[in-house]
C-alpha cells in the first residue's frame, strides 16, 4: 500500500559477534543486548523512552512473549505486537507499526530484534509439521537444502552460474570491509567462493550465512513527531507482503517467490528506476537473485545477467546490501533481517561514514521468511523508504 | 562414542492427519490424499483440500513413479543421526523433489545410486526402506535404470 505520514526516525545496531563459547547460557541473556539496541535507536532518533507508545518484537529468536520483553524494558504501551514471520518479521514489524501510526493509535513505535548464540547450541527453529514429518527423516539439511533445491532448479532452468552467484557474495564482502559492525570483513575472492566446500549441492560454504549474536532496533514515528526531530524525515513510501504464494499448486515453480506479486503495489508511487540502492534479504545469493527478478528489476531468469551487468558494491551503479548484508555482516537470527532496515535508514540519513553512497535518496528493503514443504519461501515483504 | 551411536534417526511425529499415509507405507503402499469433492490429489497430507477447502479427504494409491524436479547432495544434515551417517560413510544423502506422474510433488530421498548418476528429469520409482536402527519404513525412491 501507499503510505502517508509514516516515517523512520532512528536505528540502533550492536556489532555482530560469533557465538560465545562461555557465558551463563541463560535464556534471558539477550535482554541487555536488546536494551542497548533500543537505547541506541532512541538516541539516534533523539527521542526518550516516554515518547514510545508502541513496541514490536521480531519473535523468531525469542522464547518470550512480547509484553514480557517490554516489561523488562520498562515500557508502558498503547500498542504491542509480536511478529512471527521468520526473516520477513523485521520488515513486517515496521509495516504493522505503520498501520497503527496511520490509524492514529500511536505516535512512536520501536521495532526490535536480537539474540545471543552459544557455541554448540545450534538454532533449529520451531517444530513444524512438514519439516519434522516429511523432510528430516530423509537427511534434510535445513535451509541449506531447501535453497539448494531451488538453486539447482534455477541453474538448470535459466542457465544461472556459480560465478554469477559468487559475484553477489564477493561484492557483499567488499561492502562489509567498510562496516565495523560486520562479522566477516576479511577479503573474499571469487576463487575462494568457488573452491569452498559443498554443504548441500550446489550450495557451498560461502553461500551460507553465519548465525551470530546481535541486536538491532528501529524507531517508526508519525510525520508530526518526525518533523519535531528533523527537517529531513525518512518516509515510508510504500510496502507490501505476500504469504504462501503458490500454496494451492500441487507442483509449484520453486524458482518464483511471492515477491512476484508485490511489484505493482510497491512501485505504484516510486518507480524501479528511482531506486538508488537496495537492502535485499540475503540468506543465500540465489534468494537475492530471485528477488531482483520477481520484483521486476530484470526479466525472470535473467537475474544472473543482471548481476554480471551491474556493480553492486557501494562504489557501483546499483548498490545492494551496502553494509555487507547478512552473508557478511552475520545473521543474529531475527535481528539479521532488521540490519537491512537499519542500513537503509543509516544511508538515507547520510550517516554511513566510509560506505556512504553518493546518491541515497530512495532505498528498497526486503525481507523473506520461513521455509515450508515445497515453496521457495513462505513470507515475502518489501518496503520503499525515501528521504524527505 | 557409545552414547553417540545411540542417537535416534529422526522419525515423523505422526498426527491424525498423516497417520493413514504412514500406516500404508508400512505395508509397502504409497498413498496420496484425494479430495472427495473436487477430485484433486495433494501431498503432503493436510487437514483440508488446499484447492477447494473441503474436509472430505480420502486416499488413492499412487503408481509411485515420476521425474526428479530437483535434488541436492546433503553433506550436512540437520539431525545428528543422519549427519553422523554422512560423516562415517563420506557419502552424502540425496534429498530430492520428485514430480509424481499423478501431478503432485513429493520430497524424499534417492537411494542406491551415486550422486553423479542423479540428473534433473530422471525417472524414479518408490521403494520402502527401514529408517536406520528402526523397523519404521520410509518411502524413498530409486532411479529407473
Amino acid at each position: 500500500m501507499q503510505r502517508e505520514g509514516v516515517c523512520l526516525v532512528g536505528y540502533g545496531e550492536l556489532p555482530n559477534t560469533l557465538p560465545e563459547a562461555e557465558g551463563l547460557r541463560s535464556s534471558f541473556s539477550y535482554l541487555p543486548y536488546l536494551a542497548e539496541a533500543v537505547s541506541l535507536a532512541l538516541d539516534n532518533a533523539r527521542l526518550k523512552k516516554k515518547d514510545v507508545d508502541g513496541f514490536a518484537l521480531v519473535r523468531l529468536a525469542f522464547p518470550a512473549d512480547t509484553p514480557a520483553v517490554a516489561e523488562e524494558l520498562g515500557l508502558e504501551l498503547d500498542w504491542v505486537q509480536g511478529v512471527d514471520c521468520g526473516g520477513a518479521s523485521a520488515v513486517l514489524s515496521v509495516r504493522r507499526a505503520a498501520d497503527a501510526i496511520q490509524l492514529g493509535q500511536i505516535e512512536v513505535a520501536v521495532c526490535a530484534a536480537g539474540i545471543v548464540r552459544y557455541r554448540g547450541h545450534p538454532f533449529r527453529g520451531l517444530p513444524a509439521y512438514p519439516t519434522d514429518n516429511f523432510m528430516l527423516p530423509y537427511g534434510y539439511g535445513g535451509p541449506n537444502s531447501s535453497f539448494a533445491l531451488t538453486q539447482q532448479r534455477h541453474m538448470a532452468q535459466y542457465g544461472t552460474t556459480l560465478e554469477q552467484l559468487g559475484k553477489i557474495v564477493v561484492s557483499f564482502r567488499q561492502n562489509a570491509e567498510l562496516n565495523e559492525n560486520a562479522l566477516l570483513r576479511s577479503p573474499l575472492t571469487l576463487e575462494d567462493y568457488l573452491n569452498s566446500r559443498t554443504i548441500s549441492s550446489p550450495v557451498r560454504l560461502y553461500d551460507c550465512l553465519r548465525v551470530c549474536t546481535g541486536a538491532t532496533a528501529v524507531v517508526v514515528a508519525s510525520e508530526r513527531k518526525a518533523k519535531q526531530i528533523t527537517e529531513h524525515p525518512i518516509y515510508l513510501v510504500s510496502d507490501a507482503e505476500k504469504t504462501n504464494y503458490q500454496v494451492d499448486k500441487p507442483t509449484p515453480d520453486r524458482t518464483v517467490t511471492g515477491f512476484a506479486t508485490l511489484g505493482e503495489e510497491l512501485f505504484s508511487k516510486v518507480s524501479r528506476e528511482e531506486i538508488d540502492f537496495a537492502e535485499i534479504y540475503d540468506d543465500y545469493p540465489i534468494a537475492v537473485l530471485m528477488q531482483l527478478e520477481d520484483l521486476g528489476f530484470c526479466d525472470k531468469g535473467k537475474g544472473g545477467q543482471f548481476i554480471e551487468q551491474h556493480d553492486i558494491t557501494v562504489h557501483g551503479d546499483f548498490p545492494i546490501n551496502t553494509g555487507g548484508g547478512e552473508l557478511s555482516a552475520g545473521q543474529a537470527v531475527g535481528a539479521g533481517a532488521m540490519l537491512h532496515i537499519v542500513e537503509a535508514v543509516r544511508q538515507l540519513k547520510g550517516e554511513a561514514a566510509a560506505r556512504q553512497l553518493k546518491k541515497a535518496r530512495t532505498g528498497l528493503v526486503t525481507g523473506l521468511g520461513l521455509l515450508g514443504f515445497d515453496l521457495p519461501i513462505m513470507c515475502a515483504a518489501a518496503m520503499i523508504l525515501q528521504r524527505g | 562414542m557409545a552414547t553417540e551411536d545411540r542417537v535416534a534417526w529422526p522419525l515423523p511425529d505422526i498426527a491424525s492427519v498423516d497417520k493413514p499415509f504412514w500406516e500404508e507405507a508400512q505395508k509397502g503402499n504409497f498413498v496420496l490424499q484425494k479430495c472427495q469433492d473436487c477430485g484433486r490429489l495433494q501431498f503432503l497430507p493436510r487437514p483440508v483440500c488446499v484447492n477447494c477447502f473441503s474436509r472430505k479427504l480420502g486416499w488413492q494409491q499412487s503408481e509411485g513413479t515420476g521425474n526428479i524436479y530437483s535434488f541436492t547432495s546433503v553433506y550436512v544434515p540437520v539431525r545428528p543421526a543422519p549427519r553422523k551417517q554422512v560423516e562415517k560413510t563420506g557419502v552424502p544423502i540425496i534429498f530430492a523433489a520428485i514430480d509424481l506422474d499423478e501431478g503432485v510433488r513429493v520430497l524424499s530421498e534417492i537411494v542406491d545410486c551415486l550422486p553423479e548418476e542423479v540428473k534433473l528429469g530422471a525417472r524414479v520409482k518408490v521403494c520402502f526402506e527401514e529408517a536406520p536402527g528402526t523397523n519404521f519404513k520410509l518411502p524413498k525412491f530409486r532411479l529407473i535404470k
